[in-house]
C-alpha cells in the first residue's frame, strides 16, 4: 500500500512521520508544503502518479484562524482549492482521500456534542474555507473519509499546550479563557486511530464518510491549562478569565465538543481520556525539549 | 448576629453545621426539615422570633428532579411556597434572607456560561418550582440574596460523588454520561463563600441580588467520574456513554455552566478549580 502524506511538516504530518516506522509493510511518501503546494494541480497529479498512490492523507492546511480573517484568499487557496485539487487527483489515480477538517465548520452555538450530521454553519473564514474544501471532496473524490477534529496539539508546530508550557516556565501566573468548551485532541492518538483504520480499510470498496474525532471528555481552555501545569509540575498559577478580556481577531466558537461515537463504532476504535493523553504528551514534550 | 439555617440535615445545611464552629462570634440556629417545615408559616414565624433572627439561610429544598415530576405538589410546596413563607417572615422580622437556587432554572441550551441576567426557561417541575420560589423571595423579602449553584456535592447526603465512590469500590467499570457539561460545586466551598459574605454584610442595608456560584472550570459527568476515581485511587474504569443510553424521568439540561464572576467581583471571593476541591473531599473521605 502506497500512502502519500501532504503537509508533512505540520502537527499531524509530523506525527505521521514519527509513526510511519511502526508500519514497515506500507510505503509512505511525505510532502511538506515546500515540496508540494496542494493547490497546484499538475504537481499534485504528478506526485500521486509517481508514488502510485493508493491513499492520500491531506494534512496540509492553512490553520491560523486569525490570519485567515486577514488573508481569506490564502486560506481558501489551501483549505478549499487544495482540497479540491487533491480530490480531482485522487479520482484520476483511484486513490482513497483522507481529509482532516475542523470543529470550526460549526457555529459553536450548540450545547450538546456536535454530530456528523449537524448543520455546518462556520462563522470564521477558516471554518468557511475548510467546509468548502470538505464539500469539494464530497462532490469530487470517489472514495474519501473526512475527519473533523477538536483542539489539536502535539510536540510539533505551534499549539496551545506548547504555548502554555513555555509561558508556564516564564511566569508566575497566567490568565486563560474559561468560558469556551471543547475537547482536546492529541495528534498521536489521532494518527494511531487513522493507522488502525488503514489496517482495516478495503481499497476495493469506496468510502464516503464524515467522522468526528476528539479525546474523551471536555474542558475549557482554563481547565486545559491547569492540567498542563499540573502534569508538567510547573508552579505557574492559572487564573480563569472571560473571553471578552482577551480579544482575538477571528470569531471563535463557544462550544466545540465533538461527538466521537460514529468513528468509535464504525472502526472499533477506543479513544483515551484527554488528561491521560495529555500526561503522555507532556512527558514527551519535556523529553524532546531537554 | 443570629443566623437561622433551615434544611440543616441536607447537603448545604450539614456543611453550615460543620463550619459554624469556626465562627464563634455568630449564633447559629439549625432546623432540619423534621424540626421545621418551611411551608408552615406560623411555625417559621415563631422560630424566627425565638432566635431573634438577623439572617435566615434557606437550605431546605425538594431536590429530587425525578421525584418532582412524579410529585409536583411536594416540590412546589417546599421550593415555591416554603420560599415564599421564609420571604414573608424575613420581612416581618427584618432579617436578610439567603436563598439557594439552581442551574435548573435554565433550559441548558446555551453554548456559554449562564449569567444572572440570562432569561430563565426551566424544563421541568423542579426547575419551575425553584424559579417560582426565587421570584417570591425577590418580590417579598425586603433584603435577599439568591444564590444559584451548579452540580452540588458534599460529604453529606446523596450526591454524584458519593455514588461514584460507592460504585467505584463495587465495580470494575462504570458507564457515565459524557455529553452533558456543567460545573461541580463542592458544598464546603459554597458555604465558606457565604460565611465570607456574612462577614462583610451590612445588616442596615437592603440587598436584592441574584448570584451564580460554581467551582472554576467545567467538565462532563464522565470527566467528573474519571477524576473521582483518580483522586480516590479507585481502579474502576469509567466509560463515556451518550445520555440517550439512560432513561431519566426528569428533564436534564445539556449545558449547565454558571458564570460566577458577579459574586467573585462583588464580594472579593476566590473560587478554586473543581478538581482541586474534589481532591479535598475524596481525601477527607479516605485518609
Amino acid at each position: 500500500m502506497n500512502i502519500m502524506i501532504t503537509g508533512s511538516e505540520g502537527q499531524l504530518g509530523s506525527e505521521f512521520r514519527a509513526m510511519a516506522c511502526a508500519y514497515p509493510q506500507w510505503n509512505f511518501f511525505f510532502y511538506s508544503h515546500q515540496d508540494l503546494d496542494i493547490s497546484e494541480e499538475s504537481k499534485v497529479d504528478k506526485a500521486m502518479r509517481q508514488c502510485r498512490c493508493d491513499i492520500v492523507l491531506n494534512c496540509a492546511a492553512f490553520t491560523s484562524v486569525d490570519n485567515a480573517e486577514s488573508s481569506p484568499d490564502l486560506s481558501f487557496r489551501v483549505n478549499r482549492d487544495g482540497a479540491g485539487v487533491l480530490a480531482q487527483s485522487a479520482r484520476k489515480n483511484g486513490a482513497l482521500l483522507i481529509q482532516f477538517s475542523t470543529f470550526g465548520v460549526f457555529d459553536g452555538m450548540s450545547s450538546r456534542p456536535y454530530r456528523e450530521d449537524d448543520d455546518a454553519e462556520p462563522k470564521s473564514f477558516y471554518g468557511k474555507a475548510k467546509l468548502a474544501g470538505e464539500n469539494l471532496i464530497r462532490s469530487t473524490a470517489p472514495s474519501y473519509l473526512i475527519i473533523r477534529i477538536g483542539w489539536l496539539y502535539s510536540p510539533f508546530g505551534e499549539n496551545f499546550v506548547k504555548k502554555i508550557l513555555s509561558l508556564g516556565q516564564k511566569r508566575t501566573s497566567l490568565g486563560v479563557v474559561s468560558d469556551r468548551v471543547g475537547s482536546p485532541v492529541y495528534a498521536a492518538d489521532l494518527v494511531a486511530a487513522v493507522m488502525s483504520i488503514l489496517v482495516m480499510v478495503d481499497l476495493q470498496r469506496t468510502y464516503s464518510a464524515t467522522y468526528h474525532y476528539a479525546g474523551e471528555g471536555v474542558c475549557s481552555w482554563y481547565d486545559f491549562a491547569i492540567a498542563v501545569m499540573k502534569l508538567a509540575k510547573l508552579p505557574c498559577q492559572i487564573l480563569p478569565i472571560e473571553s471578552n478580556a482577551f480579544p482575538v481577531f477571528g470569531p471563535r466558537p463557544w462550544y466545540s465538543v465533538l461527538s466521537n461515537n460514529a468513528i468509535k463504532r464504525d472502526w472499533g476504535i477506543a479513544i483515551p481520556y484527554w488528561q491521560d493523553s495529555l500526561a503522555l504528551a507532556v512527558i514527551r514534550m519535556q523529553s524532546l525539549s531537554s | 448576629m443570629n443566623i437561622m439555617v433551615t434544611g440543616s440535615g441536607g447537603q448545604l445545611g450539614s456543611e453550615f453545621r460543620a463550619l459554624a464552629c469556626a465562627y464563634p462570634q455568630w449564633n447559629f440556629f439549625f432546623f432540619s426539615h423534621n424540626a421545621l417545615d418551611i411551608s408552615e408559616e406560623e411555625r417559621v414565624d415563631e422560630a424566627m422570633r425565638e432566635c431573634r433572627c438577623n439572617v435566615v439561610i434557606n437550605c431546605a429544598a425538594f431536590t429530587s428532579v425525578d421525584r418532582a415530576e412524579a410529585d409536583p405538589e411536594a416540590s412546589f410546596r417546599v421550593n415555591r411556597d416554603g420560599a415564599g413563607v421564609l420571604a414573608r417572615c424575613a420581612g416581618e422580622h427584618g432579617a436578610l434572607l439567603i436563598h439557594f437556587s439552581t442551574y435548573y432554572v435554565f433550559d441548558g441550551l446555551s453554548p456559554m456560561p449562564y449569567r444572572e441576567s440570562d432569561p430563565v426557561s426551566p424544563l421541568g417541575v423542579y426547575g419551575i418550582s425553584k424559579w417560582e420560589g426565587e421570584e417570591l423571595v425577590r418580590r417579598i423579602a425586603p433584603s435577599c440574596m439568591v444564590i444559584r449553584v451548579g452540580w452540588l456535592y458534599s460529604r453529606f447526603g446523596e450526591n454524584f460523588v458519593k455514588t461514584m465512590l460507592r460504585l467505584g469500590r463495587e465495580r470494575d467499570s462504570l458507564d457515565v454520561v459524557a455529553d452533558r457539561v456543567g460545573s461541580p460545586v463542592y458544598a464546603t466551598d459554597a458555604v465558606a463563600a457565604v460565611m465570607e459574605i456574612l462577614g462583610k454584610v451590612d445588616l442596615k442595608r437592603c440587598y436584592s441580588s441574584t448570584y451564580h456560584y460554581a467551582n472554576e472550570g467545567v467538565c462532563s459527568w464522565y470527566d467528573f467520574a474519571v477524576s473521582i476515581m483518580k483522586t480516590a485511587n479507585l481502579p474502576c474504569r469509567v466509560l463515556p456513554v451518550e445520555n440517550t443510553s439512560f432513561a431519566l424521568n426528569g428533564p436534564r439540561p445539556w449545558y449547565s455552566v454558571l458564570d460566577s464572576n458577579a459574586i467573585k467581583k462583588e464580594w472579593g471571593l476566590d473560587i478554586s478549580h473543581w478538581e482541586k476541591s474534589l481532591a479535598v473531599m475524596t481525601g477527607n473521605t479516605f485518609h
